[in-house]
């Protein structure tokens, strides 16, 4: 239990707070002062965006020099990443690759594969969707019954992925399949994939649309779907500790506490210099929240930089995270003045429409307090 | 933390598991003053830990002496050892020396006008009585118990007796402590103090509920083996790290510009922590926990009484939410992230 409340104090490096004020100059110059919603709704998908950020070296900064990656620690990727959200940039396009594919690449992908895709990720030119859930399989995740079958030179796909963001526009998507019908275990068996979304055949990607009216996430549909072999990612059969390491990255992450942030922003703005003691008091709570969850946030990045796997730690920020993101419009819509402008109103009324989503995305509650309950020795 | 200040820890500890035994509480809580538990404290010299060695202290800086306090909240140590470890820090080479002798509390004068209830006046031997002078410096009067008048005793929540401080201030004098010279700084010191008591207090009640979930059978197996209690219980976890995270940030901006920012977030989270981390120990502990034979009422209703003193969740709350509007919604950002 010890382990799971320590969150040892870390200090942002100086290099990483340098790294602020160049991401805060660029945010300003590259996106000026109009309204911006927070980072990961609809409009978050902008590829020229994504390119700049390549530019600057700022996608797989943590990542070997050899691959064109900037070598940087996870502390200055911190910084990056929680200003562009804070900031409400859109950097839903290169999002998943730099976070979770690249890294996978890194640790269980062939050298080929690293110099084939790592460059072009680098370079905010090549993006990635997830392919996990399935109609069947969504917090169960070893129970996905897409399978790849051996052929000559490759696999053959069969099966549906389900809610692959931005597969209807991105590059590349992992896919976890069943390579081995009859395993010892629900958990053997599985195995990645790099599946071209762009140039397969017997491929289907059809978006479906979010309460909110945006079609983000999709269905994907393999009818004998052929991928080469050299597109396996790691051992054939280990598919299950891969997906287990990719999730780690997944959730401790700024992303898990800053999906509401621009309605506190707009909120302070609506509330003006004379607040009344109770918006003064929602306003100051919410700061409370948000400084304490920063705080252990960047505390697991330093375990993440000394090579720990603060798994429970990790479920601690997106459980406590997600319970402040989803309270932060309701807190919002009962102090706002009448007078609220439309501004307000959009903010406010994007972040109702997708608060739905923060305690499902990336494990749901429920399932990441049952690994926090492991960690207690419940289970 | 230090290797004094580690050692001190582990000694502090081996005697409040001794000597702060649940009938020891118990007894304080009926108005029996535990004697030997505030013998073998100040043998240790544990209350002078942040006095100077000049005075004869240990001399450690406040952010290493307030880790005591987690654990006097663990132990539901029931003595003003907050204020008597504050108070003769204060004191130090500026107070009078006879103050450094026998318990001490703290009068501090509340926003509202009057002072916040005295913590456990009617044991105390030494009452440090803070005043806002004209121009602004807090001045402090160490004055002998006898001398000052205060209301009935009151037992509060946790059953530690406080008072309040009726008459008997001295209108003159006193002296100033480099350590709290505006009254904002011992209000924010105090709230911390209290901060770190309720981080150590959720620690033990979350340890005493994960302990009774997997001992306690019901429907032939352990609690723990539910969802419903699983879930609760790491709901009550994210309650105490983020108590926990938000005290200690408290204590690691001690001295820095952030200070007054991170004791006010600190109180405010612990204090939320507080109500809710002990709601669930409750409900996780069935009727057995609602008993007075059973200890987790003894960290639970301290949970409950020290989340209100100096500053509830709003007052501390508020304080910040005025900051951040008087600073406006485009510098709402760089203050959360500012190191200076």
């Amino acid at each position: 239990m010890a382990t799971a409340l320590t969150f040892d104090p870390v200090t942002l490096p100086p290099e990483a707070e340098a790294l602020r004020g160049e991401v805060r100059q660029f945010v300003a110059d590259t996106l000026g002062n109009e309204h911006r919603r927070n980072s990961d709704f609809g409009a978050s998908h902008d590829p020229e965006f994504s390119r700049a950020l390549g530019q600057r070296g700022w996608i797989g900064m943590t990542w070997p020099t050899q691959y064109g990656g900037g070598g940087r620690s996870f502390f200055e990727r911190y910084v990056m990443t929680e200003e562009l959200l804070a900031a409400g940039a859109p950097v839903g396009a290169h999002w998943i690759a730099d976070r979770q594919s690249g890294p996978l690449l890194l640790r269980y992908g062939t050298e080929a594969q690293r110099e084939f895709f790592l460059p072009k990720i680098i370079a905010g030119e090549c993006f990635f969707s997830i392919g996990m859930s399935e109609p069947d399989s969504g917090s169960d995740l070893a129970s996905v019954r897409t399978t790849a079958t051996p052929v000559d030179g490759g696999w053959v796909v069969n099966g549906t992925k389900l809610w692959s963001s931005g597969a209807h526009r991105n590059h590349y998507m992992i896919t976890l399949v069943r390579t081995d019908a009859n395993p010892d275990s629900r958990h053997a068996g599985l195995s990645q994939l790099i599946v071209d979304l762009r140039n397969s055949a017997g491929l289907t990607v059809r978006p479906i649309r979010n309460l909110a009216g945006d079609a983000e996430f999709n269905e994907v549909v393999f009818e004998n779907c052929f991928v080469p072999a050299d597109r396996l990612v790691g051992e054939p059969g280990n598919g299950w500790a891969q997906v287990t390491s990719e999730l780690g990255y997944e959730r401790s992450g700024p992303e898990r506490f800053l999906s509401a942030f621009r309605v506190f922003v707009e909120l302070l703005r609506e509330v003006g210099r004379e607040p009344t003691e109770h918006q003064a008091a929602v306003l100051g709570r919410m700061a409370a929240h948000m400084m304490t969850l920063r705080n252990m946030s960047i505390s697991v990045a330093g375990m993440l930089e000394s090579n720990r796997n603060p798994v429970v730690e990790a479920a601690l920020v997106k459980e406590l995270g997600n319970n402040f993101e989803r309270e932060v419009p309701e807190l919002a819509r009962l102090v706002a003045p009448a007078t609220a402008s439309s501004l307000f109103r959009q903010t406010l009324e994007d972040t109702i429409l997708h608060a739905p989503s923060f305690t499902i995305r990336g494990g749901t509650r429920e399932i990441l307090r049952g690994m926090i309950a492991r960690g207690l020795g419940l289970r | 933390m230090n290797e004094t200040t580690q050692m001190m820890l582990e000694s502090a500890e081996r005697l409040l598991r001794d000597a702060c035994p649940k009938a020891v509480v118990d007894a304080a809580e009926g108005g029996q003053f535990p004697e030997a538990l505030w013998t073998e404290l100040e043998a240790l010299g544990l209350p002078n830990a942040c006095l100077g060695e000049g005075q004869g202290g240990v001399g450690l800086p406040l952010a290493e002496g307030f880790t005591l306090l987690r654990l006097a909240g663990r132990y539901a140590v029931p003595l003003p050892f907050a204020e008597t470890l504050l108070g003769r820090a204060l004191l130090g080479a500026e107070g009078p020396k006879e103050g450094l002798a026998g318990l001490l509390t703290i009068a501090l004068p509340s926003p509202a006008g009057g002072f916040d209830p005295v913590p456990f006046a009617p044991w105390a031997q030494w009452v440090l009585v803070a005043r806002e002078g004209a121009d602004g410096a807090l001045m402090l009067h160490c004055v002998a118990v006898k001398a000052l008048t205060f209301s009935d005793a009151r037992p509060g929540l946790a059953g530690d007796l406080e008072a309040r401080l009726l008459a008997g201030v001295p209108e003159t004098g006193g002296f100033q402590s480099p350590m709290a010279p505006t009254l904002e700084r011992l209000r924010g010191l105090l709230a911390l103090s209290r901060a770190v008591m309720i981080a150590g207090a959720l620690e033990s009640a979350l340890e005493l509920s994960v302990a009774y979930a997997l001992e306690r059978k019901q429907f032939g197996r352990e609690i723990a083996k539910f969802q419903a209690v699983q879930q609760q219980l790491a709901v009550l976890t994210g309650e105490v790290a983020a108590a926990l995270r938000a005290a200690d940030a408290g204590l690691e901006a001690l001295d820095s510009p952030r200070e007054a920012t991170a004791w006010a977030v600190a109180k405010a989270r612990a204090g939320e922590a507080a109500g809710k981390g002990a709601e669930i120990a409750h409900q996780v502990h069935g009727a057995m926990g609602f008993t007075h034979e059973h200890q987790l009422h003894h960290r639970t209703r301290r949970l409950w009484a020290w989340r209100d003193q100096y500053g509830h969740e709003a007052y501390w709350q508020a304080r910040l939410g005025r900051a951040l509007c008087a600073a406006g919604a485009d510098a709402l950002w760089p203050e959360l992230t500012a190191t200076a």
